[in-house]
């Protein structure tokens, strides 16, 4: 049985989610509780298939995965010179957004246990659709085809808006939700274009295949530009980024933090087709100073529009897409000196390392700050900072919980947000020093901007209107403390999850012949 | 234990003990040498202007950073416009950054 396991973890880790989410209805009719500890029990499990593939990718190298053959490790059927299967092709970078997804999917279901009211409606349709997102997320770090790709990212989309109008008696949760299907709607679609357009070239969709062939012709070059736009609107990159707060503020705590996931898997699929799909063969950096830009704009324009917000969630949103522009600003660097083998040794490799190890801090110290937001707001009952104060007197460790991410997400040191700067702000600085002064600029205002949300909601004076407010129930407690625990151990040891994790990621990005050569066998 | 940038490096670990200790040294010297002989519900209690606080006097979110804004008025009332909440103007900004990325990549008819 655990030989089965561990040889099908990779279809597994997608399969169990997928069918949990149509299984959990079911499960609810049988007893009405069941479906949380149902969801919950599925998460762990496609968890555990997820460490089983890190612990397989870091110790053997690359896992294939070929669905519908009998063996599944063969990717070419005998007298094929091109996969013809569904191929999951798993490398360090995969795994690491694999294992980032599966933390937040299972302090998600966590918190959610106890953030919902008993008698919540829908709470099976819920889970059903997180579920569903989680597969989403899985399948798109795991595919190694660019339709499936587009298939997952959709699977993940269409969940995320289901999401996002959970409370739909509410006018704003549905707003928020069009917008953001209109917006992945437009994304998917330009995608499929661009799939289709590298099809019609290639014959192929194998991103492998594409990738041992590829050329920079007019067709490649439309191709590449519709999915640097699709993917940046879908990871919220300023100008692009205005459908962030609205999804962000109106859709339910866990699952805000599910679309922190998904802006992230947005990312990864980006880095995947500039740094895999494409590569060298970019002949221009201008590619890679327009992600340098869009990096900068979103870091500068989303925390100067975050200090002037007054709804919690919105505020802390903005800062979402200020972080996004790190990662866009480290990994846009590496990508400008690609060809570079000097610079890239000098300081591109750290660049792209910084940004991708501020993907992982990112995706813990600002979860951490959604759900401790959303505590408050669970137990204040607003939204509005303006009527908040003094909850420290009432909350006293979300209130510990919100300082910590505060000061991870300004950059303080010894917390994990200073040291995925150190590196980005350090190597960017040898490439622009300009850039890394924006970056350290942005870094401030952060720190400005969450002394204002500190100092409006949890200081000053127990206010006579807060006299019920109380702290939260323990599962959510919980939840945000699997995230503390976390930040905590990447602030102290982050050399062991550099080396450990992120430089094996941005090695596997960097090194696209390995990526081919897993598919296509070592050219004769 | 040390994380290295390719210029400099950093140690966590050493930072946060040298942290703790001076924390816990200024701590406990404030403790000896400072009066702390303040007493809840005495005449020690915070006043305004010559009055005592009034109740549920807070500093709200409002208050914060006017000056910030003010000084940067002329930026925000050219980036908050732009924040419409319209998806038309979303989309308009989507097409136009990918037109930009065409040209830049030297997409021509």
């Amino acid at each position: 049985m655990i030989d089965v396991f561990l040889a099908n973890a990779p279809i597994l880790a997608i399969a169990i989610p997928l069918l949990a989410a149509f299984a959990t209805p079911v499960v609810s009719m049988a007893r009405h509780n069941l479906k949380n500890w149902f969801a919950l029990a599925a998460v762990l499990l496609s968890t555990i298939a997820i460490l089983t593939i890190a612990f397989q990718v870091y110790t053997v190298g690359p896992v294939t995965y070929t669905l519908g053959s009998v063996d599944p490790g063969i990717v070419l059927p005998s007298g094929y010179a091109v996969p013809v299967r569904i191929v999951l092709n798993i490398d360090a970078m995969s795994v690491f957004m694999a294992v980032i997804a599966s933390i937040i999917s299972l302090v998600s279901v966590v918190y959610s246990l106890s953030f919902f009211k008993k008698k919540e409606h829908s709470m099976e349709k819920y889970y059903t659709l997180l579920l569903l997102m989680t597969a989403g997320m899985y399948g798109l770090v795991f595919t190694g085809d660019l339709f499936n790709l587009f298939v997952f990212l959709e699977i993940l989309s269409i969940a995320s808006c289901g999401l996002i109008a959970f409370w739909v008696h509410k006018g704003e949760a549905s707003e928020a939700a069009f917008k953001y299907l209109v917006v992945s709607a437009v994304a998917a679609l330009l995608l499929l274009v661009a799939i289709a357009l590298l099809y019609g070239q290639y014959n192929a969709l194998n991103i492998a295949t594409i990738a041992s062939m590829i050329q920079f012709g007019l067709i490649e070059k439309v191709a590449l530009a519709l999915m640097i736009a699709a993917f940046a609107m879908k990871s919220g990159s300023v100008p692009m980024h205005m459908w962030v707060p609205d999804a962000y503020s109106e859709a339910p705590t866990p699952i805000t933090l599910m679309l922190i996931s998904a802006t992230l898997i947005s990312m990864y699929a980006l880095f995947r087709i500039l740094f895999t799909l494409f590569g060298v063969t970019i002949s221009t950096s201008l590619i890679a100073w327009a992600i340098i830009i869009l990096g900068v704009l979103s870091m500068f324009i989303g925390v100067t529009m975050a200090i002037v917000q007054k709804d919690i969630n919105r505020l802390i949103a903005y800062h979402s897409v200020s972080q996004i522009g790190y990662m866009l600003l480290g990994v846009g660097v590496g990508l400008a000196v690609l060809t570079d083998p000097v610079a890239m040794a000098t300081y591109g490799t750290k660049a792209l390392t910084g940004g991708l190890f501020h993907m992982v801090n990112y995706a813990l110290y600002k979860g951490l700050l959604f759900l401790a937001a959303g505590a408050v707001i669970h137990q204040v009952g607003t939204r509005n900072l303006n009527e908040m104060g003094g909850l420290a007197h009432k909350m006293p460790i979300t209130t510990a919980f919100f300082m910590l991410g505060a000061l991870a997400i300004a950059g303080i040191p010894p917390l994990n947000g200073f040291a995925s700067k150190f590196l980005i702000y350090e190597s960017v600085y040898l490439f622009n020093p300009l850039l890394a002064i924006i970056a350290m600029v942005v870094s401030i205002l952060t720190l400005a901007s969450f002394v204002k949300v500190f100092h409006s909601v949890f200081m000053g004076p127990n206010l006579t209107k807060n006299k019920h407010v109380k702290e939260v129930p323990f599962s959510m407690i919980f939840g945000m403390g699997i995230l503390v625990g976390l930040i905590l151990l990447f602030s102290l040891f982050p050399d062991v999850i550099v080396s450990g994790m992120v430089e094996p990621a941005t090695q596997a990005l960097l090194n696209q012949p390995q990526y081919i050569t897993t598919i296509m066998g070592v050219p004769v | 234990m040390i994380l290295e940038s390719g210029t400099g490096v950093w140690d966590a670990l050493v930072f946060t003990a040298s942290f703790l200790t001076i924390f816990i040294t200024v701590f406990v010297a404030s403790r000896l040498l400072f009066n702390t002989s303040y007493k809840k519900g005495s005449q020690q209690e915070p006043f305004l202007a010559g009055n005592r606080m009034p109740e549920d006097f807070h500093l709200w979110a409002s208050n914060l950073y006017w000056g910030f804004t003010k000084a940067l008025k002329r930026y925000y009332a050219v980036i908050t416009p732009e924040h419409t909440g319209n998806i038309n103007t979303y989309m308009s900004w989507f097409v136009l950054v990918t037109a930009i990325l065409m040209i830049l990549l030297g997409v021509t008819v």
